[in-house]
C-alpha cells in the first residue's frame, strides 16, 4: 500500500462533513485500504493509482451531495423557524429589501451609464480633442481641425469634426424643427458604426459644391417616412435647401455629445474635410472634435506628441497670443466621466445604508438567538457541533437576505421604471437602463455580502455559549455580556456610517443651495421663452422681409391679453441656442484670422426690461435702433473685464464679423451701454458677451422673450400666434423660464434628492437600532432595576443610567463617524459649489441631528424601565 | 405488493447494496466485493457512494447495523443486515425489473426463455 496514495484519500475524506467522517471514516479508509491494495495484487501500481482516483472523486460528490443536502435541511428548518415570527421575518426582510434595492438600483443606473462600454467599436481608440483658448475649454474651427488631422496621421488613424445644429423641416407633412449634426465626412467611420440602410458619404462629396447630402436617424425614418427603404435617394428640404438622403443611421447609434454623454440627433449633414475659404475659417470656432487613435498607442504616449504637433503649429503662424493648446482625454472619460463621479458618490451612499441595515438585522438576529439560547443548548447537549450551529443560523440568515433581495429586485425595478420615465436629459444613456442579468448577479453578490455581514457575529455568539450555563439560566436570560457587547459596537458602527452619510446629504444640500441661490443677473419670474422661431432664408432671405415679419410677430404678441412685454432674441439665459463670433476692436490690430472670439446675441429694445438686467452704463436699445440707423452694441462686464481693460467701454467701436447680407464688409458698431452678466448656466460663468439690436441682424433661429401678467398663462396663445403669422413654421416651444432653470440643475436635483432619501432610511434604522438595544438592554435588566428600586433609586436615576449607557454609545458611534466623514467628503469634494468638504456648519448641525435622535430613541425604553414594579421583577429571585 | 412503491424505481447502487445483503449480512467492504462479483466486475462502489447510501439506507430503517463478529484478522468490523422492510422493497424493485423484462422479450429484444 503506497502511503501517498492513502493520503490522496485521506485529503478527499477530509472535505467530507464532520458528522459523517465521524460515522464512516475510519470504515471508509479501511475499506479503501483493502481494495486498494487488491487492485495493486491484480493491476499493479497502475491499477492502485487508478483506483485510488476513482475513489477519491467518488468521495468528493458524496461530500458536496451531503453538503446540499444539510443545505436543505437547514434551509427548510429556517423557513419554518422563521414562519413562527412572522413579525421578526417582516421587519428584518424589509429593512434588507430597501437596503439591497437600493443597491441593486444604483448598481443598475452605473453598470448601464458608466460602466458599459461605448456603443462604438473598438472604443477604448477612440478620444476626444478640446481645444483650450487661455486654458478655457473652447471649440475647434475647421482649418485648426484640419491642421490637426492633416499632420496627426502618426497618432490618429481617422477623425471628424462636428458641431450640433438645429434644422427645420418642411415639405414632410407638418413642419418641424430637431436637432442635427453638421460633421466632416469621417464621423461615423471614426466611431466605427455602419449603417442600417443606405451609406454613408465618401469624402469626395463633401467638397464645396457637390451635392448636399444627408444621412437621417432611425427614429426620423420611422416617424416620418414610415421606415420606406425606397426613401433613400429622395431630396429633403432643410432649412429651405435641398438635401439628398442617402443613408439611415442605426437605431442604436448614441451620438456623442463631448463633455456630457450623448446628444439626440435626427440628422447629419456634410462639411469639407478643411474649412480653408468657406464661410467655416478660423473665425468660426464651432467645432468639437472625437479621433480614432492608431492602435498600440496610449495617451501617455500621444499628450507630448500633440503638444509638440500644436507648438510647431504655432510657430507657423507667429504672433497669434491667443495661446491655443490642446487637450485629449479617453472619449469614455469626456462623455461619462461626469456622471461617473456623481454614480460612485450615490454606489459609496448606497453601501452605507447597507451596511447600516446590516448592522441593524445583525442586531436583531443577536436577540432572537439569545431568546433561542435553549434551543442551541439542548441541541449541543445532544450532540450537535458548534459548526452545525453556526452554518444553521447562516443558513436562516441566508434566508432573510435572499428574501429581502428578492423584494429588493422588485423595488429597483420600480425605482429604475421612475428613473427612465422622469431621468434628467443630460445623464447619458439613462434610457438604456434596466434592471438586467447583471444586476441580479450583482444583487445576488449583496445578498451573499448580507449574509455574512449580519449573519456572522450573531452566528458565532450563540455557538460560543456555555452549555452548562445556559441550560441552568435558560428562560431568563443570564448571560447575556457576550452579546451584549456584540450588539453594543453593532450599534455604534450603524450610527458612524449613519452621521457620515447624512454629513455627505448635508454638504449636498448647501452646495445645492448655494449653487442654485447664486445671483444670476436676471429675474426668471413670470419671464416665459418662445424657443425654435427660425425663419429660414429661404422665405426670409431678404433682410427687409425679416425684419417686418419680426416686427408683425412682436405686435401680435405684444396684443395677447396677459402678455406685458415682448422681445426677441438669438439665446435667452438657459436655452441650448448660443451663437459666437469673432470681433476686431477698432484701434486694436490683430493679424488677420486670429481675432478674439465672444458670444453674441441680437436682441429687442425691451430684452434687458424683461430679464430686470442691471444697466451698468450707457443705455439699452431702443425702437430707433433698426436698420438705417447708425449700428450699436451693448457689452456685458465680463466683456469690459476681457477685451477693454482699463477703456472707458462707452463709445468704443467694435467689428463683430457677423453680417447681414447686404452688407458689402461688416460694419463698425459703437458701443452704448453695458449690461451687467446674464448667466446662461448656475455651474459655467458668464462668458464675453456683444448684443446687438435684433432689427440690426435679423438672423435666423430665435427665442421670443415674454414678460407675463401675474396669473395669466399665454403661453398657448403665443405660440398660436407666432403660427398664425405664417403656417410653414414649425410650433414654437414654450417653456416658461424658471423651468428651464430647474432643467438645467435636474441632475444636481435628483443627486441630492437621492442622497437626502438615503440619508433618511439611514437614521431611521439607527434610531431603530438603538431603540432595540436600549429596549432589549433595560429587558434584561428589569430584574437590576427592581432591587434598585426597592433599594430606594428613583426613577430619575434609572432614566439616567439608562440614558447615560445609549449616550456612550451614541457618543462613540459619532466620533468615528466624524472620523468616517472626514476622510470620504473628500470623495465629494468634486461635486460640491461653493461649499467645503468640511463645512464646520454641516458637520457640527449633523452632529447635534444624530445625537438627538439617539436621546430620542434611547428615551422611550429607558422611561420603560421607570414602570418596572419591584415585586413583580424580584418574584423570580 | 406491501413494499413502499413510492420509493420505486431504486438507484442502481442502492439496488446492488440490498441484492448484495440479502444473500447475508456483509460489512461493508463484503458488499463492495459482492457488487463487484454480482455485476461481473464491472461496478465497484466507491467508500464514499457506499457509506452515504449505507447512511441513508440505515435511516429509511430498510437495513440494520448488527454487532460484527471476531473476524480473522481480528477486527471489529460493523455488518449491516437487510430488513424485513428492505427485503420487501427490493422484492417489488426485482419484480418491476422483472415485468419491464417481460416486454423485452415479448419485443425480442432478449431471446424467450425455454419453456420447463
Amino acid at each position: 500500500m503506497q502511503p501517498a496514495l492513502a493520503v490522496l484519500f485521506g485529503i478527499a475524506l477530509a472535505l467530507v462533513p464532520a458528522n459523517f467522517r465521524r460515522e464512516y471514516g475510519a470504515a471508509m479508509r479501511d475499506d479503501f485500504a483493502r481494495a486498494c491494495a487488491e487492485e495493486r495484487a491484480v493491476h499493479g501500481t497502475v491499477g492502485a493509482v487508478i483506483y485510488t482516483l476513482g475513489a477519491s472523486g467518488d468521495l468528493l460528490t458524496t461530500a458536496m451531495r451531503e453538503y446540499a443536502a444539510m443545505f436543505f435541511r437547514d434551509f427548510s428548518y429556517a423557513l419554518r423557524s422563521l414562519r413562527k415570527t412572522p413579525s421578526f421575518t417582516a421587519v428584518v426582510v424589509a429593512t434588507l429589501a430597501l437596503a439591497i434595492g437600493a443597491n441593486a438600483a444604483v448598481f443598475s443606473v452605473l453598470h448601464a451609464v458608466v460602466l458599459a462600454p461605448l456603443p462604438y467599436s473598438d472604443p477604448d481608440r477612440l478620444v476626444a480633442l478640446d481645444a483650450l483658448d487661455r486654458g478655457k475649454p473652447t471649440n475647434f474651427s475647421l482649418p485648426d481641425y484640419a491642421d490637426i488631422a492633416r499632420r496627426g496621421g502618426s497618432m490618429f488613424a481617422s477623425s471628424a469634426a462636428f458641431e450640433y445644429i438645429t434644422h427645420t423641416l418642411t415639405g414632410r407633412g407638418e413642419p418641424r424643427n430637431f436637432q442635427g449634426i453638421a460633421t466632416t465626412p469621417r464621423l461615423f467611420d471614426t466611431l466605427g458604426v455602419r449603417p442600417e440602410l443606405g451609406r454613408f458619404p465618401s469624402a469626395g462629396e463633401t467638397v464645396r459644391g457637390a451635392a448636399k447630402t444627408v444621412v437621417i436617424s432611425d427614429a426620423l425614418w420611422r416617424s416620418t417616412f414610415g421606415a420606406d427603404p425606397s426613401v433613400l435617394g429622395a431630396n429633403l428640404r432643410l432649412d429651405g435647401d435641398t438635401y439628398r438622403l442617402i443613408g439611415v443611421a442605426p437605431a442604436d447609434f448614441h451620438q456623442p455629445r463631448l463633455g456630457q454623454g450623448f446628444a439626440v440627433a435626427e440628422a447629419w449633414t456634410f462639411l469639407p474635410e478643411n474649412g480653408a475659404g468657406t464661410e467655416f475659417d478660423r473665425g468660426y470656432r464651432a467645432f468639437k472634435v472625437v479621433a480614432r487613435t492608431q492602435p498600440g498607442t496610449s495617451l501617455a504616449t500621444l499628450r507630448p506628441a500633440l503638444d509638440a504637433l500644436v507648438q510647431t503649429l504655432a510657430r507657423r503662424y507667429p504672433g497669434d497670443d491667443t495661446a491655443h493648446s490642446v487637450r485629449i482625454e479617453s472619449l469614455t472619460d469626456s462623455l461619462v466621466g461626469n456622471a461617473r463621479a456623481l454614480f460612485l458618490a450615490m454606489f459609496a451612499a448606497v453601501g452605507a445604508v447597507l451596511l447600516v441595515a446590516c448592522a441593524n438585522v445583525a442586531n436583531l438576529l443577536l436577540s432572537r438567538a439569545a431568546s433561542r439560547e435553549r434551543e442551541f443548548s439542548v441541541r449541543i447537549a445532544v450532540g450537535a457541533s458548534r459548526g452545525r450551529i453556526i452554518a444553521q443560523l447562516l443558513v436562516e440568515t441566508f434566508v432573510l437576505a435572499l428574501a429581502g433581495g428578492a423584494l429588493g429586485i422588485g423595488l429597483a425595478y420600480g425605482a429604475i421604471a421612475a428613473f427612465v420615465a422622469f431621468h434628467p436629459s443630460n445623464i447619458p444613456r439613462a434610457e438604456l437602463v434596466t434592471v438586467d442579468g447583471t444586476s441580479i448577479l450583482y444583487t445576488l453578490g449583496v445578498v451573499a455580502f448580507c449574509t455574512l455581514a449580519a449573519g456572522l457575529t450573531p452566528a458565532f455568539a450563540s455557538a460560543q455559549r456555555d452549555v452548562a450555563v445556559a441550560l441552568k439560566s435558560a428562560g431568563r436570560g443570564g448571560d447575556a455580556h457576550r452579546g451584549a457587547r456584540a450588539r453594543n459596537i453593532l450599534v455604534a458602527s450603524e450610527i458612524a456610517m449613519t452621521l457620515a452619510l447624512v454629513v455627505g446629504a448635508g454638504l449636498v444640500v448647501r452646495s445645492f443651495i448655494a449653487l442654485t441661490g447664486q445671483p444670476l443677473g436676471f429675474e426668471a419670474n413670470l419671464v416665459t421663452t418662445v424657443g425654435g422661431v427660425d425663419l429660414p432664408d429661404s422665405r426670409y432671405g431678404v433682410d427687409a422681409v425679416r425684419e417686418a415679419m419680426m416686427t408683425r410677430t412682436i405686435e401680435k404678441v405684444r396684443s395677447i391679453p396677459g402678455v406685458e412685454r415682448v422681445a426677441w432674441a438669438f439665446s435667452a439665459p438657459f436655452t441650448r441656442y448660443n451663437i459666437g463670433t469673432t470681433f476686431t476692436i477698432v484701434g486694436h490690430a490683430v493679424r488677420p484670422g486670429f481675432e478674439p472670439s465672444s458670444a453674441m446675441d441680437p436682441v429687442g429694445p425691451e430684452y434687458f426690461r424683461i430679464l430686470h438686467a442691471t444697466m451698468l452704463g450707457g443705455r439699452a436699445f431702443s425702437d430707433d435702433d433698426r436698420l438705417g440707423t447708425p449700428r450699436v452694441a451693448i457689452v456685458n462686464e465680463t466683456f469690459v473685464r476681457t477685451y477693454l481693460q482699463g477703456r472707458t467701454p462707452l463709445g468704443v467701436q467694435i467689428i463683430p464679423s457677423i453680417a447681414l447680407a447686404a452688407d458689402k464688409t461688416p460694419p463698425l458698431r459703437t458701443i452704448v451701454g453695458v449690461v451687467a452678466d446674464l448667466r446662461s448656466s448656475f455651474t459655467k460663468p458668464a462668458a464675453a458677451e456683444i448684443y446687438l439690436p435684433a432689427r440690426q441682424l435679423p438672423i435666423g433661429s430665435s427665442t421670443l422673450v415674454v414678460a407675463t401678467v401675474p396669473g395669466t398663462d399665454p403661453s398657448a396663445a403665443v405660440a398660436a400666434a407666432v403660427v398664425s403669422l405664417d403656417p410653414l413654421l414649425p410650433k414654437p416651444q414654450v417653456v416658461a423660464l424658471p423651468e428651464l432653470l430647474s432643467q438645467s440643475v435636474a441632475v444636481q436635483q435628483l443627486s441630492v434628492g437621492a442622497l437626502c432619501a438615503l440619508a433618511f432610511v439611514a437614521l431611521a434604522l439607527s434610531i431603530a437600532g438603538i431603540f432595540a438595544v436600549v429596549s432589549y438592554g433595560v429587558t434584561q435588566r428589569t430584574h437590576e432595576f427592581g432591587v434598585r428600586m426597592a433599594l430606594g433609586a428613583d426613577a430619575r436615576q434609572i432614566v439616567r443610567m439608562v440614558l447615560g449607557g445609549a449616550m456612550r454609545l451614541a457618543f462613540i458611534g459619532v466620533a468615528i463617524g466624524l472620523l468616517v466623514a472626514g476622510a470620504g467628503t473628500r470623495l465629494l469634494s468634486d461635486q460640491l459649489f461653493d461649499t467645503q468638504p468640511l463645512d464646520p456648519l454641516t458637520f457640527a448641525s449633523v452632529t447635534g441631528l444624530v445625537i438627538v435622535a439617539a436621546l430620542v430613541a434611547a428615551l422611550i425604553p429607558a422611561r420603560r424601565a421607570t414602570r418596572v414594579d419591584p415585586i413583580v421583577a424580584l418574584r423570580y429571585e | 405488493m406491501n413494499a413502499d412503491t413510492r420509493s420505486l424505481p431504486l438507484g442502481a447502487s442502492t439496488f446492488y447494496i440490498l441484492l448484495a445483503l440479502a444473500g447475508g449480512d456483509r460489512h461493508g467492504y463484503g458488499v463492495i466485493k459482492e457488487v463487484e462479483a454480482q455485476t461481473g466486475g464491472t461496478v465497484k462502489l466507491g467508500p464514499g457512494t457506499l457509506y452515504r447510501l449505507i447512511k441513508q439506507l440505515l435511516t429509511d430503517g430498510w437495513i440494520a447495523e448488527i454487532d460484527g463478529e471476531v473476524s480473522g484478522d481480528d477486527e471489529r468490523r460493523r455488518y449491516y443486515r437487510l430488513t424485513p422492510r428492505g427485503r420487501d422493497i427490493a422484492r417489488a424493485e426485482a419484480e418491476r425489473l422483472d415485468a419491464v423484462v417481460a416486454v423485452a422479450r415479448e419485443r425480442r429484444l432478449l431471446p424467450a426463455l425455454a419453456t420447463v
